[in-house]
């Protein structure tokens, strides 16, 4: 069902909660961020050699790249982009950190021994 | 997906346009003209973000599982048990960013959102390892 225009808004459409809600829900998302790179780096410290390294250089650019899509998003929130359409480079930036994590969570699970 | 979830506007009556701050051609937009109401916009966001978290909680998941379970009877038990879930969390992670870009080219197209094989997916996934799981736990850990 369409929605309508908020009436005396002159067009504008009202967002009502729809802003804060999508906000903490990007504070959730970062919480389980955290709690992944929290699980994938509790043993990174045991590592040794390429295998090690490469374990680091993959939770820290999984990492990053996550932060850089929930900042780029931030950014559009605060310049009056419209937001879905500019959302895409942040959410794709957003996919590629969790991908990256996931790679790192193979390389554990295939190659690192508990 | 059934008609009702079409985002917006109606065959006899015009949405009223939206405020120019919104405009379709700002960088990185996707292609369509029609602006879809931002409440449908930031819907589709959090949808993709609640999907991005299973993907988190299942990769997170598949590495506690490879590293901090107890050894199963069968060999290299909990990488059976666990890489299939790392797995399914990056394929969930992908498939929520193509369906979000779906969902917004559809809104800007003024068409029936598509149908997501997002639960399909993450069902028989959930299903298959869960498969697993009881087999290993009959088989019994050392």
């Amino acid at each position: 069902m369409p929605l309508d225009p908020v009436p005396g808004l002159d067009g504008e459409w009202d967002e009502g909660l729809a802003p804060e809600r999508t906000q903490l829900a990007w504070g959730r998302t970062g919480l389980a961020v955290v709690v992944a790179v929290g699980a994938l780096g509790r043993r990174v410290y045991t590592l040794q050699g390429t295998v090690g390294v490469a374990a680091l250089v993959l939770i820290a650019a999984g990492a990053l790249v996550w932060l850089g899509g929930m900042r780029e998003s931030r950014r559009l929130e605060l310049s009056m982009e419209p937001h879905g359409t500019t959302g895409r480079h942040a959410l794709g930036l957003v996919t590629a950190g969790t991908v990256i994590l996931g790679a790192g969570g193979l390389l554990f699970g295939l190659l690192v021994s508990p | 997906m059934s008609d009702d979830r079409a985002p917006s506007g109606s065959d006899d009556e015009d949405p009223v346009p939206p405020p120019s701050s919104r405009d379709s051609t700002s960088e990185g937009a996707l292609h369509g003209d029609h602006e879809p109401d931002v409440r449908f916009t930031y819907a589709n966001e959090r949808t993709f973000l609640a999907w991005n978290r299973t993907a988190l909680a299942l990769i997170a998941t598949g590495v506690v599982a490879t590293q901090l379970l107890p050894e199963f009877h069968v060999t290299d038990g909990r990488k059976i048990l666990g890489v299939p879930l790392i797995a399914l969390g990056a394929l969930v992670a992908i498939t929520s960013f193509r369906q979000w870009k779906a969902n917004e080219r559809a809104m800007r197209e003024q068409r029936p959102l598509p149908s997501s094989p997002m639960a399909a997916v993450l069902a028989v996934g959930i299903a298959l390892v869960s498969l697993i799981a009881v087999v290993l736990v009959i088989r019994g850990s050392k």
